[in-house]
């Protein structure tokens, strides 16, 4: 049956896979050094010796190196993967359902609704509840609120994804005025803690949000997955899908929902981290192209190194000063983001 | 390296020894903090971790206490109030090497630094207690023995607290209540006099001089500067307005018609027109200063800048114990013939030479009329 040209074409999709799982595997193993260098790294600037000798063994190790690296370097790292993993992969998620290459948590207005619910509770005084467990909670609630939004005015007859976008970059500057207008009226100390909120550190992360973030995106990642192939056929146009059988309405609502909970609970821990989800997946576009198998993990993976990076620079800029990576991912991310509009044709999105 | 290794376990065994032989000599002191919680400290404290009111520290402990710390929150210090630093700097030039542990309110403190110094003791005051948020508990939970002072706080009582918890911390609870009992007379004094005048109160409007004329500092409601200016018989102009502090709006202190004006300044030379106050500042500087303000659109009218009742004080002698020389400073622009007799900056530079390493020169009350109070 075979012909020489399916021959080829099969060998050659072949080549692609194996290139694919090669970028992969590379990347897998820079992710490792970057972990290994994170939790080297800290305002304590302790010996790199030491540091493994204590991830190694925990039980022998000094206690005040134990608790550095095992309940504050360790955590923060852990954190800086799980967050850029479920940041990365939603970003990707929300590129290829909205079909627009500027979709991603913090440019649709998640991010600054989430540090509207923060601000709130904060200014509320967590209405006398545990501030570690209420204030994400809060954020988390926003969160999901503005998402619910997009998505219910991107459900309105007649509107398209653009709209989508529209209704998000509106929420975005909502509630960040919304966040404003908190911190006007709130005191000077109330005022400070909002500003920490919202600055974005993964100095906050401990090993239960950790664990919290984990669950989410194990959750969520494999979920999102099974519809890898739904969201490639839609890549090719909303009416080829639905000619190939793709419940284009359905297909919206539970991938929205699944990135809606991963990024909410990633966020509600570490305040506004931005441009991850924005950069990644169009980093990962470039690396293995418009296949969603590949591509949403990769995503993902490419967060995790994104962020993990950015965590490591954060702590290296000022050696002994810890730089909120919020603030790092911004400087870096916009020039980027400048450079993706303004190259917009090289790009294969 | 394996010589720096050698060495380094030299110094654990003397450090486990000392731990072992620890027990024997000392039990750990309990003390209760101005949040009302009990820590047991192990004494005598050797690493101590101070993360705020550095004055305050070196009065009641006195020089030596220096001594034993091991880190500070060195912004607070350095870049608040960069001349004292300085004077106390060229006084102990070994202070500049002690560790940084960042700063809370620009969000550069690092618990991950304050474990690293192995403190058998971290004092901080209330404000960063209350900022570095989950680090607390953090602390807390590794057995490291976090004291809690407040030197901001209206409540003299807190104050009182913050000075003899520090003085049986470091063993000096004999000069601990010399202050308290130095601070308590002078306010007793202030608050019988006023009592016993029946005066009717004057009214006050206070600001922080730090934007300069052109743009408006923030005032107090019930907190530092607005709580003294309550203690010492005044009516705080912008009590109704601000809770802590915050700056009102130019109108509100013309319709108040303010009888007293008093600017904070401090060694704000970076800014041009700020009121210049503190060390190394000139009468006459911070009088250029401070008739800058006046002109301000609207002030000329104001009852406190026809009578001449304009005054500056160094903000840097509020929230330290020495605030009952700048409370005695606010009594005297508010009642000048009650308290003729009082000279606060006198009461200020006697506090330092009595408690403190070093002695300010400079300018810390001020009238704008030359000669008067």
């Amino acid at each position: 049956m075979s012909t020489p040209a399916i021959d080829l074409a099969i060998a050659m999709h072949r080549r692609a896979e194996r290139r694919r799982m090669v970028a992969f595997l590379s990347l897998f193993l820079l992710l490792g050094g970057l972990l290994v260098l994170d939790i080297a790294t800290g305002p304590a600037l302790l010996p790199i010796s030491d540091v493994l000798a204590t991830l190694a063994g925990p039980a022998e190790a000094d206690l005040t190196l134990r608790a550095i690296v095992w309940d504050l370097r360790l955590p923060m790292a852990l954190m800086a993967l799980t967050v850029g993993v479920a940041l990365g992969t939603s970003g990707a998620t929300m590129q290829t359902l909205l079909d627009n290459p500027l979709a991603s948590p913090y440019t649709l207005g998640l991010a600054a609704a989430a540090g509207f619910g923060a601000a709130l509770c904060i200014q509320n005084g967590g209405w006398g509840l545990n501030p570690s467990f209420i204030v994400p909670a809060c954020a988390f609630v926003f969160a999901c609120l503005a998402a619910a939004t997009i998505y219910g005015v991107g459900n309105i007859r007649g509107m398209g994804t653009d709209t989508m976008v529209l209704a998000g970059i509106a929420l975005l500057f909502m509630f960040h005025s919304l966040q404003s207008l908190l911190q006007f009226r709130a005191t000077p100390e109330v005022g400070q803690q909002i500003v920490f909120w919202l600055f974005g550190s993964l100095a906050k992360a401990t090993w239960t949000s950790v664990q919290i973030t984990a669950a989410a995106c194990l959750i969520a990642v494999p979920l999102l997955m099974r519809e890898a192939w739904k969201m490639t056929a839609l890549r090719l146009g909303e009416q080829r899908a639905r000619a190939l059988g793709v419940n284009v309405v359905w297909l919206r609502f539970v991938t929205i929902a699944l990135i809606s909970f991963m990024t909410a609970t990633a966020i509600s821990f570490v305040g506004t981290i931005g441009f991850i989800g924005l950069v990644a997946p169009h980093l990962s576009r470039l690396l293995v192209g418009e296949d969603q198998r590949f591509l949403l993990p990769l995503s993902g993976l490419v967060g995790a190194l994104l962020l993990s990076a950015a965590s490591v620079v954060s702590k290296i800029l000022m050696p002994g000063v810890l730089v909120p990576v919020g603030i790092v991912t911004a400087v870096v991310g916009v020039p980027f983001f400048l450079h993706l509009i303004l190259s917009r044709r090289r790009l294969a999105i | 390296m394996f010589r720096s290794l050698h060495r380094r376990s030299i110094l654990a065994a003397l450090a486990l020894a000392a731990t072992l032989a620890l027990p024997a000599m000392a039990e750990p002191l309990k003390v209760t903090d101005v949040l009302g919680r009990e820590v047991a400290v192990t004494m005598p404290a050797k690493r101590i971790m101070l993360g705020f009111y550095f004055e305050d520290f070196l009065a009641v402990g006195g020089s030596e206490a220096m001594d034993r710390v091991v880190g500070l929150s060195k912004a607070a210090w350095k870049d608040w109030r960069p001349q004292n630093w300085e004077v106390h700097l060229a006084r102990r030039p070994s202070l500049d090497q002690l560790a940084d542990v960042g700063e809370v309110e620009v969000n550069t403190f690092s618990v991950e630094k304050v474990i690293a110094l192995k403190p058998d003791l971290v004092i901080l005051g209330d404000w960063q207690a209350k900022g570095i948020g989950g680090d607390f508990e953090r602390l807390e939970k590794l057995g490291i023995p976090v004291v809690v002072i407040d030197y901001h706080t209206p409540d003299l009582a807190k104050h009182h607290a913050s000075t003899r918890v520090m003085g049986k911390l470091l063993g000096t609870e004999a000069r601990a209540d010399a202050i308290v009992k130095e601070v308590e007379d002078t306010v007793s004094l202030i608050r019988d006099r006023i009592a016993r005048s029946g005066r009717s109160r004057p009214k006050i409007y206070i600001e922080l001089g730090n934007k300069g004329p052109a743009e408006q500092g923030v005032s107090y409601g019930d907190f530092m500067w607005g709580a003294m200016a309550n203690d010492a018989g005044g009516v705080n102009i912008t009590r109704q307005v601000v809770k802590t502090w915050a700056p009102v709006s130019p109108e509100q202190v013309l319709a108040a018609k303010p009888d007293v004006i008093l600017i904070a300044g401090s060694e704000w030379r970076k800014h041009a027109t700020a009121q210049l106050m503190g060390e190394g500042v000139t009468s006459d500087e911070a009088r250029t200063r401070l008739n800058g303000f006046l002109k301000r659109p609207g002030w000329a009218d104001l009852p406190a800048v026809k009578e001449g009742r304009v005054h500056a004080v160094y903000h840097g002698a509020s929230r330290t114990i020495p605030q009952h020389a700048a409370l005695q400073h606010v009594a005297k622009v508010l009642y000048p013939d009650l308290f003729a007799d009082l000279d606060p900056e006198a009461t200020y530079r006697n506090f330092y030479r009595k408690y403190l390493p070093i002695v300010p020169e400079g300018t810390f009350m001020l009238n704008l009329t030359p000669g008067k109070v």
